[in-house]
């Protein structure tokens, strides 16, 4: 970093971090908002309606949520899910991204056709639902696994990547004595960390929102992933009777809105912490040395 | 872009190939697995019902088993959350995966009626007569769920009419004002909430009704469309079945909802209220029209912010027609067997001959409070509830299991006590949805933009951007769409009853 | 002469397939590689797309996908002939624009921003924080843009008022849905944009930066000549892809923010086909409003495809 800088290039440090710390101050309210909530009373929740200090505090949300035996439950199995659906996602999608990166490949254009086809059209939810079922992995964690194994769209964004990465490796790597197996993980995957962490994080947060095929593949409520269990808890303290179409319905007595943002706090904060362990790997990507413009 | 199109082909062929080689060990037909144990043992029957909350019944449960004892049967029950039972229904239902039986809450959804009409679900109504239980069932109810004049299902009985109105006692007194009798005196009750401070802090910082878009529908509207001499849904004029917003007890009660409007008596915002009791909730409103069963929730939920609440049940307004009150259906959903998953006539009695058990009035009671000395316990005749979260779990969602519900005995609270009073008041005064057993072939592709056509108008009418003639020009907009054969096939429908 | 011939065939052949199996036995292992993938797309992707015909069908489940009756285009003649849907193919459009021509370039802009900052701490910090809204669900998202915009006592309006202006009823109008449906995306969405730069932008070589200060260039400068052209094709590629979907808006979201007095504007084939199609289970119809939409996916794809790679860029295929 170089010690003298002009006076045009600090009030451009200055304004941007200044913009920057705004925008931050601006986003992160609703969670502020949420945690708040959560320790509040019910009385001044509904009385002031937007708080972000509780004037009393209250562990009774918190005491309710863990009193239930659903929430620490589906907690477990949604790190579960996250850990192993993430960790097949990016092996799966590196594995065929590599080789769509190489040149020298023949088949490469028609195969990523095919992928980038199946981005824009889909035979839809009942259709795979029958895969699925053939398959027999109703009820089982493998149909929230499996079927999700490869976004097309992270795979498209990595190929990209790896073809960032300079030509010159795998002819070195070649007359060094390696296959294409061996050139991979041992020299394009340690290089590609930042791309990895990156997507990464886009698979397990997106393991982390799995709600519909859950609500769809699992019958067993009892591994039903925190998203089931968040979702019902919000729509019904947002005044949603469950099923809006119904005219005769029973009104159910809603969950305090304390409950509602306990809830919401508990299912986001471990999630939210993955990714400050993730950042060190993008500053890595510097060692890579090279890149093609 | 040619060589690379044939190239695509030659790679999708060359792959199909290799996934048909895979593909040939087609498992057996495994699913159901019904028939087989039909005849053998205890009837195994699988079900899916909705849950309303954060927790489900643990299937270990003592409940459970009790009920399972008592009907001879082995339960295996899937719960989906209410917020997304329609969604998971309707995909299970295309699927053709279906349980043994199931909840279908809007037994007259479209992707419901048409399965029906392809012969997916037992025709159960001429087997109900021999059932003792079952045989009671209003035929008024069942009327209402036939699809084409057949019974697909058995309803879950809910009380007619359970509309009325949920006052702020408390306000009333402060204001030294009766309880409203008719329409007019609603409206001073209500400006008087609105203006005269009835919660005695000083500031102007009540309304007098709290409003909301319940399911695109605005609470009370419907109820005060009764009170004004209105119809249900439908007006039957002269042999003819006219829609409600043709009528001109609608226009009237338009332009009350107009004058509450514009001179504040109700939420200014209530376009966009999802959930009008949270107006309640908040202590600024003293009137909410609906379910008289919320009546409870509702003053436990104001008490947090105002102790000394108090709301009280009201269900007689009369209007140009004397007393009149809105009749619901009778029915929250129902129990349905579909033919790909119940193969045979004797499963279908043995399912039947279950639900005609779970009417039985010691089921009633265990599927609504639990079980004496477990969920609760009777102290000189006053039920109490047990507290620990574990025990009570066990009865979560119980009163999905039921069916009639005429035998429960009620251990509510005051308000709870005399809203059964009320419902039963309310069935002598209740005007029905004349064209409740029919079904409009329209109506069921297009039902919804049609509703939305109208419900859209109602609130720009209300909220003053659009005068009686842009609302005339809905009301022909909607008629255009499709309304006009609504009206055709629904007459059509009554004609045909008519002849019988 | 027969045999001639079929050495003659055999023999002009023979260099270029000589050639290509030279080239696939050499890369066996990448065709290993791709296999477990080309696999799942096919089971999974390709397997259930026979789903598609259903929108040229009336499916009936007790009947079956292959036994539904057949009619044709039907489904699409109710689409096309509705009279809402010039207006909701308007809507779509508008509102997919707006989220183009605002949204998509700001998460560049502020990866961009970020990058700049010296501070390692603070970069960090202000990153984890403009993630978090990405994890509020749309129902919270919007029950806090109510209770800001409302005119019942909601922040803004209560300013508003305070300081001479007028109420503004942002909720029920036309003219602001657009605006704060493109707010709220921007603000649940930027920040979790931003990764996908920062992780383009971590791969930049900083010796190109020293270089250039060798040079005398100044701040702006890097930023055109080396920042930019290193994320370029990783922005087109993004762009791509988004066009791909460029008419979903986001159901939820939308479903939210709807009432009667903005759906002139608001209603979008996304909601148009929840409230019609999938709530009713009118699944064929449902289908055919996708496949339309997927057509016009396909469409723009390939069009900014073609022109991506005329203009030298790499492309998705």
């Amino acid at each position: 970093m170089p010690l003298k800088q002009s006076w045009g290039s600090r009030i451009f440090d200055s304004v941007n971090a200044t913009l920057l710390i705004i925008f931050a101050v601006l986003t992160v309210i609703p969670f502020i908002y949420a945690i708040a909530g959560s320790f509040a009373t019910q009385k001044e929740l509904l009385e002031k309606g937007f708080i972000l200090f509780p004037t009393e505090f209250t562990l009774d949300a918190y005491k309710y949520i863990f009193s239930t035996q659903t929430l620490v439950r589906s907690l477990l199995v949604t790190v579960y899910i996250t850990v192993v659906g993430t960790l097949i996602n990016i092996f799966f999608t590196c594995l065929m991204a590599y080789p769509l990166a190489r040149k020298d490949m023949d088949f490469r254009k028609p195969i990523l056709m095919l992928v980038v086809f199946t981005m824009l059209f889909s035979g839809g939810m009942i259709p795979t639902f029958l895969v699925v079922k053939q398959l027999g992995m109703i009820d089982t964690y493998w149909s929230l696994l499996i079927p999700g194994a490869i976004s097309a769209f992270n795979l498209i964004i990595m190929r990209n990547f790896f073809q960032q990465l300079p030509d010159g490796l795998e002819e070195a790597a070649k007359i060094d004595g390696c296959n294409d197996l061996g050139i991979f993980f041992r020299i394009v995957l340690p290089l590609s960390m930042p791309a990895i962490a990156t997507f990464s994080l886009f698979y397990a947060v997106g393991h982390w929102n799995t709600f519909f095929n859950a609500v769809l593949y699992i019958n067993d409520n009892t591994k039903w992933p925190i998203q089931v269990l968040l979702r019902q808890i919000v729509i019904l303290a947002s005044g949603g009777i469950g099923d809006s179409t119904v005219m005769e319905a029973d009104y159910v007595a809603p969950p305090e809105q304390s409950v509602k943002m306990a809830v919401i706090v508990v299912s986001t904060l471990p999630i939210l912490l993955v990714y400050p362990f993730l950042q060190k790997h993008f500053a890595k990507g510097v060692l890579l040395g090279s890149v093609k413009g | 872009m040619k060589k690379t199109l044939v190239k695509t082909g030659a790679v999708l062929a060359a792959l199909s190939l290799v996934m048909t080689a895979c593909g040939g060990k087609d498992q057996p037909e495994g699913q159901g697995s019904g028939n087989a144990g039909a005849n053998a043992g205890p009837l195994q029957l699988t079900m899916m019902l909705p849950t309303y909350n954060p927790e489900q019944m643990p299937a270990d449960s003592s409940v459970l088993k009790t009920l399972e004892e008592k009907t001879g049967t082995k339960l295996s029950v899937s719960w989906v959350p209410s917020t997304t039972y329609t969604d998971k229904l309707s995909a299970t239902v295309a699927s053709g995966e279906l349980p043994k039986t199931f909840v279908a809450l809007e037994p007259k959804a479209s992707f419901i009626v048409n399965a029906a009409r392809t012969g997916m679900f037992w025709e159960v109504g001429p087997y109900l007569e021999s059932y003792p239980n079952l045989s009671k069932m209003s035929d008024l109810v069942l009327k209402n769920i036939s699809i084409d004049g057949k019974v697909y299902g058995v309803y879950r009985e809910r009380d007619l009419a359970r509309f009325g109105l949920m006052i702020r006692q408390d306000w009333l007194t402060n204001l030294g004002l009766e309880a409203p009798k008719t329409v007019d005196e609603l409206y001073a009750v209500l400006k008087a909430f609105a203006t005269g401070d009835p919660d005695k802090n000083g500031k102007q910082d009540t309304i007098g009704l709290a409003v909301g878009m319940q399911g695109n529908n605005i609470a009370g509207f419907k109820d005060i469309l009764v009170y004004m001499g209105g119809p249900n849904e439908w007006e039957l004029k002269d042999g003819k079945l006219v829609p409600a917003h043709m009528t001109e007890a609608y226009m009237n009660t338009l332009k009350f909802y107009k004058k509450l409007y514009d001179e504040k008596i109700i939420n200014q915002d209530f376009a966009i209220v999802q959930d009008g009791r949270s107006v309640m909730y908040k202590g600024q409103a003293g009137l909410w029209i609906d379910n008289m069963l919320d009546g409870k929730n509702i003053e436990d939920n104001i008490k947090k912010v105002d102790p000394n609440a108090k709301i009280n049940l009201l269900n007689r307004i009369s209007g140009p027609q004397g007393d009149r009150t809105r009749a619901g259906s009778g029915y929250l959903g129902m129990y349905m067997i579909p033919k790909t998953s119940v193969k045979t006539e004797e499963e279908l009695k043995q399912i039947l001959a279950y639900f005609d058990k779970v009417s039985e009035k010691d089921i009633q009671n265990m599927m609504k409070y639990g079980i004496e000395g477990k969920q609760f316990t009777l102290e000189n005749g006053s039920y109490v509830k047990n507290q620990d979260p574990k025990v009570s779990a066990e009865i979560t969602d119980g009163n999905q299991f039921m069916i009639l519900q005429d035998q429960v005995v009620n251990y509510g609270t005051e308000l709870e006590q005399l809203s059964t009073k009320l419902f039963q008041d309310n069935s002598t005064i209740a005007v029905a949805n004349p064209a409740a057993p029919f079904i409009s072939n329209t109506e069921i592709e297009k039902g919804k933009e049609l509703s939305k056509i109208i419900a859209d108008a109602t609130v720009k009418f209300i909220m003053g951007s659009a005068n009686e003639a842009e609302w005339n020009k809905a009301v022909e907009k909607w008629l255009q769409s499709g309304g006009s054969k609504v009206i055709e096939e629904m007459n059509a429908e009554n004609a045909k009853l008519a002849e019988k | 002469m027969q045999t001639s011939l079929e050495a003659r065939v055999a023999a002009s052949s023979a260099p270029r397939s000589k050639l290509l199996m030279g080239r696939l036995v050499r890369n066996r292992w990448l065709y290993f590689m791709v296999l477990p993938g080309l696999l799942y797309f096919l089971i999974f992707k390709y397997w259930p797309m026979y789903g598609i015909f259903i929108a040229f069908k009336d499916f009936q489940p007790f009947l079956g996908f292959w036994d539904s009756p057949f009619v044709g285009l039907k489904h699409f003649e109710r689409l096309f002939g509705d009279s809402n849907f010039l207006v909701l193919f308007r809507n779509t459009l508008i509102l997919a624009a707006y989220n183009i021509l605002f949204f998509f370039p700001l998460p560049i802009l502020i990866a961009l921003m970020l990058n700049e900052l010296r501070h390692e701490f603070t970069k960090r910090t202000i990153q984890t924080l403009i993630y978090i809204p990405h994890f509020m669900s749309w129902v919270v998202v919007v029950g806090i843009a109510y209770i800001f915009l409302t005119t019942e006592g909601g922040i803004v309006n209560e300013l508003l008022e305070r300081y001479g202006g007028e109420k503004i009823n942002f909720l029920v109008s036309n003219e602001w849905f657009r605006t704060l449906i493109t707010a709220e995306v921007i603000w649940k969405e930027t920040g979790w944009g931003t990764i996908i730069f920062l992780a383009a932008l971590a791969g930049v070589d900083t010796q190109l930066y020293e270089a250039a200060r060798m040079d005398g260039a100044n701040r702006l400068r890097q930023l055109w000549h080396i920042t930019l052209p290193a994320i370029r094709s990783t922005i087109i590629i993004l762009l791509i892809l988004r066009l791909g979907h460029f008419l979903d808006t986001g159901f939820e979201q939308i479903f939210l923010m709807l009432n009667a007095m903005n759906r002139e504007v608001g209603e979008v084939f996304d909601t148009y086909v929840y409230s019609v199609g999938i709530s009713q289970g009118q699944y064929s119809f449902s289908t055919a409003v996708g496949l339309f939409k997927s057509i016009i996916g396909l469409i723009l794809v390939v069009v900014s495809n073609y022109l991506a790679k005329k203009f030298g860029e790499e492309g998705i295929y």
